[in-house]
């Protein structure tokens, strides 16, 4: 790449992300998917960081078959990498708390830490969220506390999303509360990244 | 030019997070798969693009727009096909088309080279910050459209792949179809089978059914049989026929009384369903039929029927009702009593005696034969007739159909009376007429006996004409009576030949002072009533010869003694061969008196009138005097012969019709007057009248006639008229002046004074000659006559004709008869018709320039108008001279202008060379010196170590060299421009203008610690912002340029407001001026400090200059040595 | 669509000084992006041909008004109504901001606008940023390309 100031189009410098990386993974070819997921997770793995994959229509054979292609062997790594359900994870009594969900992903991170690792990853699969009766605002609002949480407990967090399934608009408003987006296989910085409070704002505006 | 303000002035600028913005779209759009969520997410993305105040995005028909609470349309420039013709949707979204805004908005298509997919649209703000952006956007809105048409591409494949599934599908579905057919008509077969079987097993049954049902009927028809011998004995033992028929008048069922009757009738013998009609002879078929039809339609029906058997007159009374059956008629029930009998009895009665039938009949007097029920037997004509009817009708009538209620009670003891005494009557009634009118009729009638059978018999007369009759006597009666009592005179009815009194009337007593029974059974004589008693034999005479009198002129002796004046009448009339007088006395006393007291009345009015000094006349109905004063006798030289009693018309047959209009109309009840009236007389002379007619009234309010106040004014009116001419004369004078004075062009001074004079001369023809040498032409012409044409008058020369001889005497020239006046010698004037002729000739000083004609078909004295005319000629004379004055100065007006003009466009294009020549030196000179400062600072850059010290010192001055140059250059523009440049009024905040210079400064300021004191009022002023920018930066670098040398640096800049502009000032605490040098420090390339000390182009003083100049306003300066200087603007408001 | 990683900039200037000085200046601020010449209009029309037929396009084209030939606003044209090239940013150079052709410019949809000498500095690294944007878009990493996500 060209060296050019850090604020420019693409750009990954350390700084940013050991304050904690809140990424957005935007994607439609489920094979695609896979191989950037597989890429990412094997990347973390080999700078020693504990991975936890949230999955949803991706079973865990799935991902880490994929794994194994890349000619990781991930069997032998299995405090390393954890899946999930989403169930699970983000609606443990058939309700969405997102304060709960932060505070145990917060509690998974320092226990990594705590554990030897120098972090962790991790990925959420959040087409769930259109089979549940949660509303848009809601998603938005969780998607800005993670923001805040980031900043207590930094982690590098990916959220996926099924461009096939969400629409346009909640799309762009997805864009618009992640720092981090992850285009082509590469992380930029994301310019339609509006800070939480302003996002708010102006989301609260536009709903009336 | 575009905006400058708002562009940076090198580099352009691209924010790259708009471009990363644009980048993400361009990525992410692949992954969004429906158009709309993709149009959402565009439209969202693109929201903030620089220099855009609106985004709209639209993909097939789905269009999304960002809106930013403007509420402004939209509108689309130079339209792809697709977005001109789905404008109806951008409609809907609150956007619309039109023509005159296109350049406010960018639009990009979403276009392939096969289609148009949608479009994104821009509201442009600052055309200039998006231009950098558009080459991306552009870019973005391809990807859009190639993802667009891809998916197009993947969908109509995946559409194909279905259809081929359909139909491969569709194959199959036959094929099991067919299969399923086979099946189902095998299992057709095994239910045919199936049915047949269950067909016979109801068969069976059926049997079984019938034979069961056999024995029912079998114990029906028993029970019959018994019902019907019970029915046949109740019918067979009576002595009446009794049968029925069906619809079809088949013989249902009949006793045997019937049987035996009809056997021994029409010997035949009757059997159950024996059609009863078609047995009959054509006759009796035609009778029966309808009677059964009537029946078997619903009708009760009861008629009698003779019938003679065997040489016997037989009669029954036949009833035919309808048989019911569940609604339904099914038959006719007929029941026949014999009641011949009865009939025969009536027969007899009847047929007596022929010729008490004869009587009967012919009596004029009505008979009625009734039985005791008051039913009518007989009737004879005469009956018939009192009542309105035919015999036949009368018989069919009731007792009570005839009777009017009222007689109720009377016919009831009359009928008590019969019965008791067996007789009834005389008496009284009336009949109801068959038109509803009531027959006074008188009855009287008995019973006799007959055959045992009792009757009764009535005579009834009809009294109408009796009591017709009787009633109008005393309707006459009573008619005479009152006419007699209440007479307004007083009447007497006295026998003949005595004359004695039978009746007076009522007034009687009022007129003579006699009492009814004071007069009765005397005659006048004996009253003394008569005061002339030979009156009385006067009076009777003529009664005797004419049989009447009428209205005698006599007095009457009043009982009191006073004298009555009267008018008697008297008539001889017959009653029953006797002879009576009827004589009538009316009082006029009263009407005399005032009889007299109107003549003397009329008597004074009549010598009042007649001596008025005033013409008054009184006229009856027919116009005939009645009185007429002396005075009106004289003012219309009436003379002696006397006047009342003949016709108004008689004596002034000179009258014309329209004053006989007048006549009928007040007649009528109009009053009219006039001031001036003509009255031609018969003598020839025409006098003018005023007037006033008045109809006036008789005593009971009905016109009796008309007064007329007259006048003769003829006089007077002269004298008004010539003042009124000369009025008009002077105001025409006064209009043509003005008119004339007004306008300034030959045209319309000719074309007016023509027409006023025409006007002024009762519209007669007027020509306006202008002499040109020796020729005269014709140059306006002003007609009543419009036939007469302009092009007929020749060419009239100085000398010839009247007109022509005016002008070479220069002296007026009338002529009342051209025909006879050898002066004119032209024929045309005369040709065309004119007699009286006058030339006016149009003198300005010692010069004739023209003449005025005036011409009349008339014997006209225009000379007696000499004074008006000549005076208008001398106007016209004035209004012509002044036009051509004016036209001389209008043509050195223009010919001045077409100079000027000649001039500027020459400037113009001086200028223009000049600035073209100023631009293109600049520009020229700018390239090299760019080379030269580049490469100077290349050197210095790159090389300066290859250098000495005094290369480097020849480098830094070619250097500061170059960079003067190019401030010059810059300053030489910047004055070249302000020249021709359009200077614009504008309001101009002064506070942020100021502020904006100074922060341009604002490095500067820092640095050094300058003291920036600013305080201006806060009202605008109206200037040029560029030029006063151009010149408050000037002033400013200057105080800030030459305060460099001192220790604190102060710059003040103030302003004060006054009424009509607005002072501004900087002031520094510079180097300051010497004010000797005042005068050239605004000359250009003036300059009074050296380039070391303070570098400078000796330029910006006189653009300040030149500036203010071009927005109206002022510069001055002072300044002490050393102390600072101080330079003020002054600006207009 | 830019189909190349190396991005290069046209520039249309008649005056060899001008290009020198601006080849200089870009070399200076180490801008490694490769500077091609046209020396008058018709030069600059060429290269449409050779773009045709496959050479890779400029990122950006830097161009001068005043041209021998064929006029810098003809360019222009022909640049901005070319369904293929219209996307390449035009950076119009004028002497003079008054220059009244720069309004003709931005008519035929001109981008900018820079008055005659370029400040270099901002140039670059507009250049650089404009040919970043280019190559990440046509960057189209193959399936097996391991993406260095670098330091997390």
């Amino acid at each position: 790449m060209k060296t050019v100031k850090s604020d420019d189009l693409q750009s990954h410098s350390e700084k940013v992300f050991s304050e904690g990386a809140h990424i957005c993974h935007i994607y439609n070819d489920d094979e695609e998917r896979t191989k950037t997921m597989a890429n990412f997770f094997m990347n973390g793995l080999s700078e020693g960081n504990r991975i936890l994959c949230i999955v949803d229509k991706l079973t865990p054979h799935d991902i880490r078959g994929e794994i194994k292609n890349l000619g990781v062997d991930i069997d032998a790594l299995e405090n390393d990498f954890i899946t999930l359900d989403n169930e699970t994870a983000y609606t443990p009594n058939g309700n969405f708390d997102p304060d709960s969900v932060l505070t145990n992903i917060g509690v998974f991170s320092n226990q990594a830490r705590g554990d030897g690792y120098s972090g962790l990853h991790v990925s959420g699969d959040m087409d769930w969220v259109l089979r549940s009766n949660i509303s848009n605002s809601m998603l938005m609002e969780y998607e800005t506390k993670v923001y805040d949480s980031m900043k207590l407990t930094p982690c590098t967090a990916i959220c996926e999303y099924d461009a096939r399934k969400f629409n346009g608009s909640l799309i762009m408003d997805i864009l618009s509360v992640h720092p981090l987006m992850m285009v082509r296989g590469q992380v930029i910085r994301n310019p339609y990244f509006i800070l939480p409070k302003d996002f708010m704002a102006q989301y609260n505006a536009r709903k009336n | 030019m575009p905006e400058k303000t708002s562009v940076p002035e090198n580099v352009f600028s691209i924010d790259p997070q708009v471009l990363g913005k644009i980048f993400i779209l361009q990525t992410a759009i692949h992954a969004i798969p429906n158009p709309e969520s993709v149009a959402e997410f565009l439209c969202r993305g693109l929201d903030s693009i620089p220099g855009t105040s609106f985004t709209a995005v639209r993909i097939d028909s789905f269009i999304k727009f960002t809106n930013k609470g403007h509420k402004k349309e939209v509108f689309v420039k130079e339209p792809c096909d697709l977005c001109y013709k789905e404008f109806e949707e951008l409609k809907h979204a609150g956007i619309s088309k039109n023509g005159k805004q296109q350049e406010k908005y960018f639009c990009i298509h979403l276009q392939t080279i096969n289609k148009i997919y949608g479009c994104i649209l821009f509201e442009k703000n600052n055309g200039e910050l998006l231009a950098p952006y558009q080459p991306f956007l552009e870019n973005l809105a391809n990807t859009v459209a190639l993802t667009l048409e891809n998916r197009a591409h993947e969908n109509s494949l995946n559409q194909l792949n279905n259809e081929l599934q359909r139909s491969r599908d569709g194959l199959e579905v036959l094929v099991q179809q067919r299969t399923g057919a086979l099946i189902q008509k095998n299992e057709e077969l095994i239910n045919s089978y199936a049915e047949i079987k269950k067909a016979q097993r109801a068969s069976h049954k059926l049997t079984e059914d019938l034979q069961s049902e056999i024995e029912v009927r079998k114990r029906t028809e028993e029970a019959k049989a018994v019902s019907e011998s019970n029915l046949n004995a109740l019918i067979n033992n009576r002595n009446e026929s009794i049968w029925s028929l069906d619809t079809n008048y088949h013989l249902i069922i009949c006793n045997d009384f019937f049987r035996n009757a009809y056997l021994a009738a029409y010997h035949v013998k009757l059997k159950v369903g024996l059609n009863l009609i078609k047995i009959l002879s054509p006759e009796l078929k035609a009778y029966w039929k309808p009677k059964y039809d009537a029946a078997l339609s619903g009708e009760k029906v009861s008629f009698e029927f003779g019938e003679t058997i065997q040489g016997v007159r037989f009669y029954f009374n036949v009833f035919l009702n309808p048989i019911l059956s569940n609604g339904k008629i099914i038959g006719v029930s007929a029941l026949s009593v014999d009641i011949t009998e009865r009939k025969q009895a009536e027969e007899k009665l009847r047929t007596s005696e022929a010729y008490n039938r004869l009587l009967f009949e012919t009596s004029p007097i009505g008979l009625a034969l009734c039985r005791m029920d008051g039913s009518l037997v007989d009737v004879n004509p005469a009956y018939a007739k009192i009542l309105g009817r035919t015999v036949e009708e009368t018989l069919k009538l009731s007792y009570w159909d005839i009777t009017p209620e009222k007689y109720a009670q009377q016919e009831a003891e009359q009928l008590k009376n019969l019965k008791e005494t067996g007789v009834y009557g005389p008496f009284e009634k009336e009949y109801i007429h068959k038109d509803g009118a009531l027959i006074p009729a008188r009855l009287q009638g008995l019973i006799f006996t007959q055959e045992g059978e009792r009757f009764i018999w009535s005579s009834v007369e009809d009294i109408t004409e009796r009591r017709k009759a009787e009633d109008k006597l005393i309707e006459s009666e009573e008619k005479f009576q009152a006419i007699f009592k209440t007479a307004p005179g007083s009447m007497i009815l006295s026998s003949l030949p005595d004359g004695k009194t039978i009746e007076v009337n009522d007034n009687f007593f009022r007129i003579t002072g006699y009492s009814r029974e004071e007069a009765l059974g005397k005659n006048t004589a004996d009253l003394k009533m008569w005061a002339d008693s030979d009156a009385r034999i006067h009076f009777l005479s003529k009664l005797q010869t004419d049989g009447l009198v009428r209205n005698f002129e006599a007095d009457l002796n009043h009982k009191s003694g006073a004298i009555r004046n009267g008018l008697v009448s008297g008539q001889i009339i017959t009653v029953q061969g006797k002879k009576y007088l009827v004589s009538t006395f009316y009082d006029i006393t009263e009407r005399k008196r005032a009889e007299e007291k109107l003549q003397r009345n009329e008597q004074l009015l009549r010598l009042f009138i007649e001596n008025t000094p005033a013409a008054i006349a009184m006229f009856d109905r027919e116009m005939k005097y009645i009185v007429a004063s002396r005075r009106y006798l004289t003012d219309y030289d009436l003379g002696k012969p006397e006047v009342i009693g003949r016709s108004h018309y008689e004596i002034l047959p000179e009258i014309p019709e329209r004053w006989k209009e007048i006549h009928r109309r007040c007649l009528a009840g109009a009053t009219e007057r006039a001031e001036e009236d003509p009255f031609p007389r018969a003598s020839g002379k025409l006098d003018w009248v005023r007037w006033e007619i008045r109809p006036w009234y008789e005593r009971r309010g009905e016109i009796g006639g008309i007064i007329l106040f007259s006048e003769v004014i003829t006089e007077r009116k002269c004298v008004e008229d010539e003042l009124k001419r000369r009025n008009e004369e002077l105001t025409a004078l006064n209009i043509l002046g003005r008119r004339i004075s007004q306008s300034l062009s030959l045209e319309e001074v000719v074309s007016d004074a023509v027409k006023e004079l025409s006007a002024a001369i009762d519209n007669e023809t007027a020509f306006l000659f202008l002499r040109d040498g020796e020729k005269l032409n014709l140059v306006g012409c002003e007609s009543k006559d419009a036939s007469f044409a302009l092009a007929e008058i020749p060419e009239h020369r100085v000398g010839q004709c009247i007109c022509g001889l005016a002008v070479s005497e220069g002296k007026p020239l009338y002529s009342a008869n051209i025909f006879t006046d050898l002066r004119c010698s032209w024929k045309e004037c005369k040709r065309a018709g004119f007699r009286s002729f006058a030339a006016l000739p149009l003198r300005t000083g010692e010069e004739i320039i023209g003449v005025v004609g005036l011409a009349s078909k008339e014997e006209r004295d225009f000379e007696s108008r000499s004074g008006f005319l000549e005076t208008i000629a001398s106007q016209v004379t004035s209004g012509i001279r002044n036009a051509r004055l004016f036209t001389e100065v209008q043509r050195h007006a223009q010919e001045l202008e077409n100079r000027v003009k000649e001039r500027t466009l020459e400037l113009q294009v001086k200028n223009t060379e000049l600035e073209a020549f100023t631009y293109s030196v600049s520009h020229d000179l700018k390239t090299p010196l760019r080379g030269i400062d580049s490469y100077s600072l290349l050197l210095l850059e790159d090389h300066a170590d290859r250098l000495d010290e005094e290369g480097r010192a020849f480098l830094k001055n070619i250097r500061s060299a170059s960079l003067h140059m190019r401030h010059l250059i810059d300053d030489l523009l910047a004055y070249s421009r302000l020249e021709r440049r359009h200077f614009s009024q504008e309001k101009v905040n002064l506070s942020a203008l100021v502020n904006g210079l100074l922060a341009e400064r604002g490095d500067e300021v820092l640095k050094r610690g300058v003291k920036i004191t600013v305080q201006l009022p806060s009202r605008a002023v109206t200037a040029d912002p560029d030029g006063l920018s151009m010149v408050l930066r000037n002033l400013i670098d200057n105080a800030l340029k030459f305060t460099a040398q001192v220790a604190k640096p102060a710059v003040e800049i103030g302003g004060r407001e006054e009424e009509k502009i607005c002072n501004i000032w900087v002031k520094d605490n510079g180097i300051g001026f010497d004010m000797r040098h005042y005068p050239q420090i605004f000359d250009i390339f003036q300059r009074l400090q050296t380039q070391e000390e303070f570098p400078g182009t000796g330029i910006g003083l006189a653009i300040v200059k030149k500036a203010m100049e071009r927005m109206g306003g002022k510069v001055w300066g002072e300044s002490v040595p050393g102390k600072g200087a101080t330079f003020y603007l002054e600006v207009p408001k | 669509m830019n189909t190349m990683a190396s991005a290069s900039i046209l520039l249309v200037e008649d005056n060899p000084m001008e290009v020198d000085l601006t080849i200089r200046a870009f070399a200076r601020r180490m801008v490694t992006t490769t500077v091609v010449v046209a020396r008058d209009g018709q030069e600059a029309l060429d290269f449409f041909h050779r773009w045709d037929i496959g050479e890779p396009l400029p990122s950006v084209i830097l161009l001068d008004l005043k041209l021998p030939k064929v006029d810098g606003l003809e360019v222009l044209r022909q640049l901005k109504t070319h369904v293929m090239y219209r996307v390449i940013p035009v950076v119009v150079l004028t002497s003079s901001q008054e220059d009244r052709d720069i309004n003709a410019a931005y008519e035929l949809g001109a981008n900018s606008y820079i008055v005659k000498p370029v400040d270099f500095d901002r140039f670059s690294e507009i250049v650089a940023l404009i040919d970043t944007y280019w190559s990440a878009l046509n960057y189209a990493p193959a399936r097996d390309d391991l993406i260095e996500v670098n330091n997390l």
